[in-house]
């Protein structure tokens, strides 16, 4: 049996292994509830924001004396950014400590375990992420609502489609960030890499500006890149929700996944080749 | 006065060992202020493309915000390149390290702080060289308060960092808390201060003083006001004064982790 497929040879019905990851994202909720401050952290992050994003974008609807931009009214474009805000802020940041099992060597323990080491850290940070979300959002919509109101083109049956996208949207970010962790086995400190990945979605992403917003060719760039589908597209969904774009967007979120995915299992085959394990 | 003497000859020596500790090192160094460079550069392309679309806001153009970055990045930086256990001073509290720095006869608080040097700093206080190139301001004064201003912000950096570390004192560890009022103050220094009005003002001059790392140096660059340049001298003076009682008041209160070790 090798120790570096990226799906774990047999190790159960598809029933037990589900049973097992969910059981992994419970533990993780539960140790997430002891650590609730933390999460109340990034509500007041949220809460920061938003109230700068509200004063920058009314002074300029204002300036501009214009209703809508970028397709978007200030409502909206408050919205917008509670919503992109959500999944920067409740996103499972695993790179860190990828990195830290990799240069520690911690991660050969983990080979041998019967759990398979990426979707191990998928299932385990999501228990945290359920947290962020409720503390995020509680904080993020209290401050738009007293900014702007509530959102003007809220489609409550539109949801679960938003829920959908904004899921896979968890799951791109997180093959981005664990690829960025194992990034450790040839270099030995990601953080630049990390770093680089924030602010490219900070702009191309859609986090600091709707996409609608940048001038035309930078808008081309970043539409063919998958930072967008990661903040843009859940967020704009939520705010003019269209289905011809949801279809578009759920389907180029598939296509980038695989091909994240793919990549991911390469870099994770290769580094755990490097892997020496001398006892212990 | 020659005791005072005997510390910053010890602090000096302190940076120069950090320098040569990181250049052993040096590639690793090197990608890390290359990355927060290139960080830095993103992040300022979002006003770049804000700007080209909308020219102005409350009274700031795209010229004002060169300025903005370059002081306070370079503020940032040369804070937390030399004193570069600000950021960490809330955990090493936590986790009771600072017997190390007890048991030996120099001053807590300089020792802490200046024995880490972060290269991730080094980037940044590059890139705010680099950006205050962008501004067109070559005269000699405006370079002088441009220098100098920066230097006062990277005091009013790295005492609020420690200040807001000295939380752990009080609630256990305050690591992350630490964080989000330093990245609080990071945040709004960073945008164009007309934004911000009434008690948001008073707040950003106050308890998180993010108008004297940004707003205030930009305008002293501009104006050559000199009462301004006294005011930012004053908040400097007062955030270290307020650091070093806040320190004191917490070593009484400060159990010891049972670290005493011995660095070799």
């Amino acid at each position: 049996m090798s120790a570096t497929t990226l799906f774990a040879p047999d190790r159960g019905s598809w029933r037990a292994q589900a049973r097992k990851y969910s059981a992994i994202a419970r533990i993780n909720l539960q140790n997430s509830l002891a650590y609730v401050w933390n999460a109340l952290g990034q509500g007041i992050f949220i809460t920061l924001f938003i109230f700068v994003f509200s004063q920058l974008w009314s002074a300029t609807f204002r300036a501009q004396n214009a209703t809508i931009i970028g397709g978007l009214t200030l409502n909206q474009t408050l919205w917008y950014f509670v919503w992109a805000e959500l999944i920067e802020l409740s996103r499972i940041n695993v790179s860190g400590q990828i990195q830290q099992e990799v240069k520690d060597g911690s991660l050969a323990y983990t080979l041998g375990r019967p759990y398979n080491y990426l979707l191990y850290h998928y299932f385990s940070g999501l228990g945290g992420v359920i947290i962020r979300i409720v503390f995020v959002l509680t904080f993020g919509a209290a401050v738009a609502l007293i900014q702007v109101g509530p959102l003007e083109t809220f489609q409550l049956a539109a949801m679960p489609a938003i829920v959908l996208i904004t899921a896979l949207a968890f799951s791109i970010d997180y093959c981005i960030s664990a690829g960025i962790g194992l990034l450790a086995f040839f270099f030995e400190d990601t953080s630049a890499f990390r770093l680089i990945y924030q602010k490219i979605k900070f702009v191309l992403g859609g986090l600091l500006l709707p996409l609608d917003v940048l001038p035309d060719a930078v808008q081309d760039i970043a539409r063919l890149l998958p930072f967008n589908l990661v903040l843009y597209a859940p967020s704009r969904l939520f705010v003019a929700w269209d289905n011809t774009q949801f279809v578009e967007m759920l389907a180029l979120q598939i296509v980038w996944l695989a091909i994240i995915i793919g990549l991911l299992a390469l870099l994770f085959r290769t580094g755990a080749h490097r892997v020496s394990i001398n006892g212990g | 006065m020659k005791r005072l003497r005997a510390e910053i000859n010890f602090v000096l020596h302190l940076i120069r060992l950090n320098l040569a500790s990181n250049m052993e090192y040096r590639a690793s160094f090197l990608s890390q202020a290359l990355g927060m460079f290139i960080n830095n550069g993103i992040y300022f392309v979002f006003w770049l493309l804000f700007f080209d679309r909308f020219k102005e806001i409350r009274g700031y153009e795209i010229q004002q915000i060169y300025l903005l970055f370059a002081i306070v990045a370079l503020g940032w930086g040369l804070a937390f390149t030399f004193a570069g256990n600000a950021p960490l001073v809330a955990e090493m509290i936590a986790q009771g390290r600072l017997d190390y720095y007890l048991t030996l006869p120099r001053p807590v608080l300089p020792h802490l702080l200046f024995s880490r040097m972060d290269p991730f700093t080094v980037g940044d206080l590059s890139f705010g060289v680099i950006a205050y190139l962008f501004t067109g301001r070559f005269d000699p004064l405006s370079i002088l308060l441009f220098l100098g201003c920066s230097v006062l912000a990277a005091v009013i950096c790295a005492s609020f960092y420690t200040t807001a570390g000295c939380l752990s004192f009080i609630i256990g560890n305050a690591n992350q808390w630490s964080f989000y009022l330093a990245n609080t103050m990071i945040t709004f220094s960073l945008y164009p201060f007309g934004l911000f009005q009434g008690a948001i003002r008073l707040f950003l001059y106050t308890i998180v003083p993010a108008a004297f790392v940004g707003a205030v140096p930009v305008e002293i660059v501009e104006t050559h006001s000199l009462e301004l340049l006294g005011l930012l001298m004053v908040a400097a003076v007062s955030s270290v004064l307020i650091m070093t009682l806040v320190f004191q008041w917490g070593l009484r209160r400060y159990e010891s982790g049972s670290a005493i070790n011995v660095n070799i």
